[in-house]
């Protein structure tokens, strides 16, 4: 199993250097995968869970990211967690967007201009793909791939989307380690990608209620379709809602 | 690799494992004007061992590291872009879904995508075969639409699509 990664850069100032930083940024994100992986024997998130590693052992790194998970999870009530009912240590729902978040940040920091970045269908994006215009980041409807929810324009920002149709019921509920039912797909707008996966993730695992739960914990919109078909949306959420395609 | 004027848009394309899988570390430089099919197309590869010539086919993401899929022999074959007329036809790089490999052509009228056709599609168990009766047919039509929504990017949980899209974004990225 592989997500794919794209980057976009359309105008770069200096193309050598945008070269050097996207091949930066993907090694960043093969480096979180060699740490993080739960199917690589001796990574470290392994090695943790098997009892190898103490608290105080671990990389930077890890430690970001259980904190990032801890506070999701008492931020969700427990309904976001990062041990899978079996109690097996899981740091997908966070690793993801904070990976594909880190490797943004070098290319903003590298300065490469407008770029487009898409993790597995998670998305960070930055300035004009043509001059005018944000980029246009479809929203895919759960069960007619063929459509688009909405049609998100925006210049800096992250979408991230998490939901049943592909992986089928992957995400559980913290709090009774069922997996997460009532929702199908969810997708939130934030500032940076590890706020909008973690929200997303959180979503799905609350249920409808966490529409507008993640619309006070950092979302700037967030759109959710139900298992038997309805689309909810906090506001903002709401107004992004089109007829892209003729209806 | 060959010296070539700048501009239009650097794409990068790679699959990480489990976040992702094995990085291909391809670049695709498209310099102004050329259409895909015309040289200056760079290829760096990182990991991967092709030496494609113009704009062709990835021996991208599939081959990847550890599973060893079999299907990126199909790309060779297929030899990447076909050109009649003003139609330009691009291979996608094989993506590796965890039902099977996935990979498209993509057919361009200037820049409208006028088909999609399915090279490989998983087709191994029952389970997939489920799957992918339901998936393939509206993927395909969904690139089409794609297009006509204008849509630089697309945001969803993906597994079996989402390769099967990469697939298609690596052709629409390969022709730059």
């Amino acid at each position: 199993m592989g997500i794919p990664m794209s980057v976009d850069v359309p105008a770069p100032p200096d193309r050598r250097c945008a070269e050097l930083a996207v091949r930066t940024a993907f090694s960043r994100l093969r480096d979180a995968d060699r740490r993080f992986s739960r199917f690589v024997p001796d990574s470290e998130v392994r090695r943790f869970d098997a009892g190898e590693l103490r608290h105080e052992d671990l990389s930077p790194d890890l430690t970001e990211v259980l904190a990032l998970a801890d506070r999701a999870g008492k931020a969700s009530g427990g309904a976001f967690s990062v041990r899978r009912p079996d109690g097996t240590l899981d740091t997908d729902g966070v690793v993801k967007g904070w990976a594909a978040q880190r490797a943004a940040d070098v290319l903003i920091a590298a300065e490469v201009g407008a770029f487009c970045l898409n993790a597995g269908g998670d998305v960070v994006t930055r300035g004009e793909p043509v001059p005018g215009r944000g980029w246009r980041v479809g929203v895919r409807d759960p069960w007619d791939a063929h459509r688009f929810l909405a049609v998100v324009e925006q210049r800096d920002g992250a979408v991230a989307t998490s939901g049943t149709y592909e992986r089928g019921a992957h995400v559980w509920d913290g709090r009774t380690g069922a997996t997460a039912s009532g929702l199908a797909s969810a997708t939130v707008l934030a500032g940076d990608l590890v706020t909008a996966d973690v929200l997303a993730t959180s979503v799905l695992a609350l249920g409808a209620d966490g529409v507008a739960w993640a619309s006070g914990h950092g979302a700037s919109a967030v759109l959710a379709v139900t298992d038997d078909g309805r689309v909810l949306g906090d506001r903002a959420g709401l107004r992004l809602l089109g007829r892209p395609t003729a209806e | 690799m060959s010296t070539m004027r700048w501009r239009g848009t650097l794409i990068y394309t790679g699959t990480v494992a489990a976040i992702g899988a094995a990085g291909i570390a391809r670049f695709v430089v498209t310099p102004d004007a050329a259409p895909a099919t015309a040289s200056g197309i760079g290829t760096s590869d990182g990991q991967s061992s092709s030496s494609s010539s113009g704009t062709s086919s990835g021996s991208g993401s599939s081959g990847s590291s550890s599973s060893g899929s079999s299907g990126s022999s199909a790309t060779d074959t297929t030899g990447g872009g076909t050109t009649t007329s003003d139609s330009v036809t691009v291979v996608g790089s094989v993506a590796s879904t965890r039902y099977g490999n996935v990979q498209v052509s993509v057919t361009f009228q200037g820049s409208t995508i006028t088909d999609v056709q399915t090279l490989q599609a998983p087709d191994r168990e029952r389970e997939s075969q489920q799957i992918s009766a339901r998936s393939v047919p509206v993927l395909a039509q969904e690139v089409l639409d794609a297009q006509s929504a204008q849509v630089d990017t697309v945001s969803g949980a993906t597994y079996t699509s989402e390769g099967y899209r990469e697939s298609v974004q690596s052709a629409i990225d390969q022709r730059g």
